[in-house]
């Protein structure tokens, strides 16, 4: 999961100072590993690098932890560009998809399409699959099948939270 | 408790558990009026029944007894003639002293000149003053109604005097015999018993099949409640519910029915045979049989119905999936019933009516039960046997093997009622073609007979031949002769001009002797015998001179001359007849005059007992005809109301049909499959049932009718009435598109795709 | 490629309830379309519009050019009979006549004698792995092999369109899959082309693309 997109979509709301950030993380994603100050600090430091952050003023008494952070343009680009590239269809990637999904909530976009370009994305995949299996012989079958199998479950997963997106962004957005 | 509660549940459903809500009111609703309908007609028998064992009592109540008896009699003499085709019986009765009997319905025994008539005959009276003027005296009471056979009776007593020392009286010591069915006239019988077989068997029938309409809906909703934890006992009783609300309904609109048609069944008239009103009523055990009948039936079909049924929670099972009917029994039945109708062959009895009548109707009631019973059976061994053809002929057939027991048993209600209609028609137009035949060659309506007692016979010939009307008038008389040869020899006493008039003669002149036949030739002696009394008698003897010459029967003459073998005018019998034969005169009366006959009663009126005037017109003249209309009427009238009871079921029994097949229906309209297919489909469903129950129906109620007439015929030919068939058939046939039509608008909906969506 | 079957604009409400909202849909022979949405999102009204068995409100649907609406019941009944072929959940085949009737059905209706629309029908049936079941009533065969005799029904007038509509929302996963794979592997012998209405992925993983039908409207899924 990429820590640097999730800042970047957390400062699309607007500047924050790096504790902020770290404490909004928490709250909403982090809820097993807390981010290290460390780490939030070295990431922004990265993105301020790259021109996808800039420093939006500092509160007297200077030192880091005081410094506000806003997001560029190019910032929301790559916010964007993220959003709707799909993961690849692998397992277990519903952490990463929602927190895709709640950030889309959480800066105005549209929760729908993120959910939509991975269903696609795993229905090709199943497509691919379900190819390999009419063609192949037995054990193609039952090894395409548990591929297919756990696709469906993420699938369902993604319809579910489609199916849940109201009610979803009325608690992300209060 | 928890019983009530399953039958609680049962009627619940029956009331209104139906997917389809309508269909399960129009199968409860169907349920009431077929049971209602089979209530109301077996309380309407019953009560007939009672009516008439009231009647038969009253009327074995004033029979004269022969038993002797002490004390004073009442010196007794019947008198019967028309009016209009209806019997008037007149009773002239002399008493011998103080306390002689008195015959039920009189207060008092009239005095001579009073005359104490029926209401029936009061109403009469004032009505047509020429049929008062056919009796002498005063009327001087009415008879009341405990004397009397039924309210239209047609009924007199007169005072007489003289009666005492005439032979044709006789002394009766007592009033009342025991009272018997064979009273009754085996017409009024045999449309009783035939009327309630072919009434009765078709409600039956239809009750049977109305317990097995929407069964598929039925069974799901049964399934269901087992889902639901009911257990295998708890269905049987909740399916017991659902069946009795019907059949209780149905038994509360037969009552009712009952109660508002009694008056009009009061008015029912067979021949000459009413009933009082008051006694139209079913004696009770009969009723309480009668009332619990229709629950009782509703509950055994239904039961009947569960039988090989699983009902288990996830759907029906039937245990023995395709019932092959066993059908051995079924034509058992219909051969029983022919052999019941071949009496004289297969019993050896006799051919009179009496005799034969038990097995006639048993035969009859057998056949017409087993027809209908023989139905499913002949479709199913039919319907299997076909194959091919369109595809919607295919599709018919296929859902008539699937299932044709439904269909055909509704059908084999018609089956029984057509048959029984077919049968009943036919006898009776049989019947009353022989009786117009009877009619038109022997009645002579110019032709009448006067009986007298010898003391009055001259005063009597001279009142006759007073009467305007009258052309010509002579003493005439047939005395019986014993011979040592086979055939009936008579003897006629008549004066010349009279035996001029039917027979051929080489001159005549008093004192002549003819013969006519070789019966009894010249020269023979006969003994002459009467009828006087208990039985035959001797009389003095008869020798027919030698001189005796032949005469010849004019042609076309086959009245009762006919049967006379020798003719002897006055002067050559003297001493004939014997003491207490009746003298006899014959009337030629003018045919241009139609009043002629009571011109001739009324003249004859002031003799009372000692004349009475009789004519082969009136007594030929078929008083039946009311009755055969009412038989007609019952026989449309049932015809009518078991094709219509047959459309409603056909048409219920079709919508639940289309509604359990919603689905395929729908996915073969879908698939491209024409509606119009489809409705031909049903078309051919209908029909083919119905053509081969009208055809049975034809063939069984013509093959009783034929058996019939056979025995009660008399040799009469049968008369099939085509029109009366074929407007049956054709009935049927409108019945069967009319099913059809009324049908396709359920199909239009079930073909519209709705059905196709998932829930 | 040129669209065999195209659909524009339809709506179609049942009383109160709006089927379809401005639904749009396109095939080409031979191709594989899964028409996908939750239930009662409009997706069998859309197949039912699509085959010419309810006719939409507004919009319009032809096939092979040719407006369907346009054409009298009669040739709407005929076109489905000789082009389309159709296989639903459950309960299409007719219970009073034999697996291998009910196979000749279509046939029959198109006028072919009995002996060869049979001979055709068990043919059809013997590609689907069902002629053993011939002489059966449908009543006593499994639901897998209901599902087959009616594909084999469906396919038997060698139709250009096969609408399948939840064809195996009443079998379990295998023969699901059994019937699906049949299902595919015949349409692309014939080149027939098959709208495929489901709510599963897994059935309609076995298409070319995919249609997603939500609150009666369409979204052509891009084949990403």
């Amino acid at each position: 999961m990429s820590i640097g997109h999730t800042l970047l979509g957390l400062l699309e709301r607007g500047p924050r100072h790096g504790y902020e950030l770290k404490r909004a993380y928490d709250e909403r994603f982090g809820l097993e590993r807390p981010l290290h100050y460390g780490q939030v600090y070295s990431t922004l430091a990265r993105l301020l690098r790259n021109g996808l952050v800039t420093e939006a003023g500092s509160q007297p008494g200077s030192g880091p932890e005081r410094k506000s952070y806003a997001i560029t343009d190019a910032g929301i680009t790559d916010v964007e560009r993220w959003l709707t590239t799909p993961e690849n269809p692998e397992l277990y990637l519903q952490n990463t998809l929602y927190t895709k999904v709640v950030l889309a909530l959480l800066s105005g976009r549209s929760a729908q399409d993120v959910l939509e370009t991975q269903r696609s994305a795993h229905l090709k995949a199943m497509r691919t699959l379900t190819t390999r299996k009419l063609d192949g012989d037995l054990a193609d079958t039952l090894i395409c099948d548990h591929a297919l199998f756990h696709l469906e479950a993420d699938l369902r997963w993604l319809e579910l939270t489609a199916a849940r997106l109201d009610e979803l962004a009325s608690e992300v957005r209060p | 408790m928890k019983p009530l509660q399953d039958l609680a549940v049962g009627v619940r459903l029956a009331v209104g558990g139906s997917r389809t809500p309508r269909a399960g009111l129009l199968r409860l609703t169907l349920t009431a009026i077929g049971i209602g309908l089979s209530t109301a007609v077996l309380l309407g028998v019953a009560a007939l029944l009672s009516a008439l064992a009231d009647r038969t009592d009253r009327t074995a109540a004033r029979e004269a007894s022969d038993q002797p008896g002490g004390g004073a009699a009442v010196h007794v003499h019947t008198d019967r003639s028309y009016v209009d085709g209806e019997q008037i019986t007149v009773t002239y009765l002399e008493p011998e002293g103080p306390g002689a009997p008195v015959p039920p319905g009189l207060a008092a025994l009239p005095e001579p000149g009073e005359l104490v008539v029926s209401p029936a005959l009061a109403t009469r009276f004032a009505e047509q003053p020429a049929l008062r003027e056919r009796f002498a005296g005063e009327v001087t009471g009415t008879v009341s109604p405990e004397g009397l056979a039924g309210p239209a009776e047609l009924w007199a007593y007169a005072g007489a005097n003289g009666l005492r020392s005439s032979p044709d009286a006789s002394p009766v010591h007592h009033f009342g015999v025991p009272s018997s069915w064979s009273d009754l006239s085996p017409l009024v019988l045999f449309t009783a018993g035939l009327g309630v077989v072919v009434l009765v068997v078709p409600l039956l029938v239809f009750v049977a099949a109305s317990s097995r309409i929407a069964g598929a809906e039925r069974e799901a909703r049964l399934s269901a409640i087992r889902l639901a934890g009911a257990g295998a006992g708890q269905i049987r009783r909740i399916a017991s519910a659902e069946a009795l609300v019907g059949a209780v309904a149905g038994t509360a609109l037969g009552g009712l029915l009952f109660v508002l048609a009694r008056p009009l069944l009061a008015q029912l008239r067979v021949g000459d045979t009413t009933v009082y009103p008051a006694d139209v009523v079913p004696s009770w055990p009969l009723a309480v049989v009668v009332l619990l009948l229709g629950p009782v039936l509703a509950l055994g079909s239904a039961w009947l119905g569960l039988r090989g049924l699983v009902v288990e929670p996830l759907g029906v099972t039937r245990r023995t999936r395709p019932v092959r009917r066993r059908g051995w029994w079924r034509p058992l039945l219909v051969l029983l019933g022919v052999l019941m109708l071949l009496p004289d062959l297969v019993f050896g009895t006799g051919k009179r009516p009496g005799e034969v009548l038990p097995f006639l109707l048993l035969g009859a009631a057998l056949l017409l039960v087993g027809v209908p019973v023989l139905m499913p059976w002949l479709t199913e061994r039919l319907v299997d046997r076909l194959h091919g053809g369109s595809p919607a002929w295919q599709l018919a057939i296929r859902r008539l093997q699937l299932d044709s027991g439904t269909p055909s048993r509704v059908v084999a209600g018609v089956v029984a009622v057509l048959a029984g209609v077919v049968a009943m028609q036919t006898i009776v137009t049989s019947a009353s073609a022989e009786a117009g035949r009877r009619d038109t060659e022997r009645a002579d309506r110019a032709l009448a007979t006067v009986e007298v007692t010898a003391p009055v016979a001259g005063d009597a010939l001279a009142r006759v031949r007073a009467v305007p009307g009258v052309e010509q008038a002579d003493p005439w008389q047939l005395i019986d002769l014993d011979t040592d040869q086979a055939g009936p020899a008579m003897l006629l006493v008549a004066p010349c001009p009279a035996l001029e008039r039917g027979f051929r003669l080489p001159a005549c002149a008093d004192g002549d002797v003819f013969t006519v036949g070789g019966q009894t030739p010249p020269g023979s002696t006969h003994r002459t015998i009467s009828y006087v009394g208990d039985g035959p008698a001797e009389g003095p003897r008869f020798t027919v001179p030698g001189d005796a010459r032949a005469a010849t029967l004019h042609t076309g003459h086959d009245r009762t001359e006919s049967y006379a073998t020798v003719l002897a005018t006055p002067g050559a019998a003297r001493g004939l007849p014997g003491p207490g034969v009746r003298p006899t005169l014959r009337v030629w009366l003018d045919p241009g005059d139609a009043h002629a006959l009571d011109e001739v009663r009324a003249a004859l009126a002031p003799l009372g007992w000692r004349a009475s005037v009789s004519s082969e017109a009136e007594l030929a003249a078929p008083s039946e005809d009311d009755g055969l209309a009412v038989m007609r009427g019952i026989l449309y009238g049932g015809a009518g109301l078991t094709l219509l009871l047959a459309a409603v079921s056909l048409l219920v029994l079709a919508a639940g049909q289309i509604s359990e097949r919603r689905r395929p229906l729908a996915a073969m309209s879908a698939a491209g499959v024409p509606r119009s297919v489809l409705a031909r489909s049903l078309l051919w469903q209908n029909t083919v049932p119905m053509v081969l129950g009208v055809l049975v129906a034809t063939g069984a109620g013509l093959g009783v009718a034929a058996l019939f007439a056979r025995i009660i015929g008399e040799g009469a030919p049968m008369v099939v009435n085509g029109v009366f068939v074929g407007s049956l058939a054709a009935g049927a046939v409108l019945l069967v598109l009319g099913v059809t039509a009324a049908m396709l608008p359920g199909l239009r909906s079930a073909t519209r795709l709705e059905a196709l969506r998932a829930e | 490629m040129t669209a065999l079957l195209t659909a524009t604009g339809l709506h179609k409400t049942f009383g109160p309830t709006d089927a379809l909202t401005g639904a749009s849909f396109q095939i080409s022979a031979g191709e594989i379309v899964a028409v996908m949405g939750p239930s009662g999102s409009g997706k069998s009204t859309l197949l039912h519009c699509l085959a010419g068995i309810v006719r939409p409100d507004a919009g319009t649907v032809a096939y092979r050019d040719r407006d369907v609406f346009a054409l009298s019941d009669a040739e709407r009944t005929a076109l489905r009979r000789t082009e389309f072929g159709f296989v639903f959940q459950f309960g299409q085949l007719v219970p009073e006549l034999s697996c291998l009737e009910n196979t000749a059905l279509p046939l029959r209706l198109g006028g072919l004698r009995r002996r060869a629309a049979e001979a055709k029908a068990r043919e059809a049936m013997e590609r689907l792995g069902v002629a053993d079941l011939a002489g059966k009533p449908p009543g006593e065969v499994s639901g897998g092999q209901g599902q087959r005799v009616a594909l084999a029904r469906a396919l038997v007038t060698s139709p250009s369109v096969l609408f399948a509509d939840e064809p195996t929302g009443a079998l379990d996963s295998l023969n699901g899959e059994r019937v699906m794979s049949l299902l595919v592997r015949t349409a692309r012998e014939d080149g027939t082309a098959v709208v495929l209405v489901t709510h599963d992925v897994r059935v309609a993983a076995y298409s070319d693309r995919e249609v997603g039908v939500r609150d009666g409207r369409t979204r052509q899924v891009a084949a990403a």
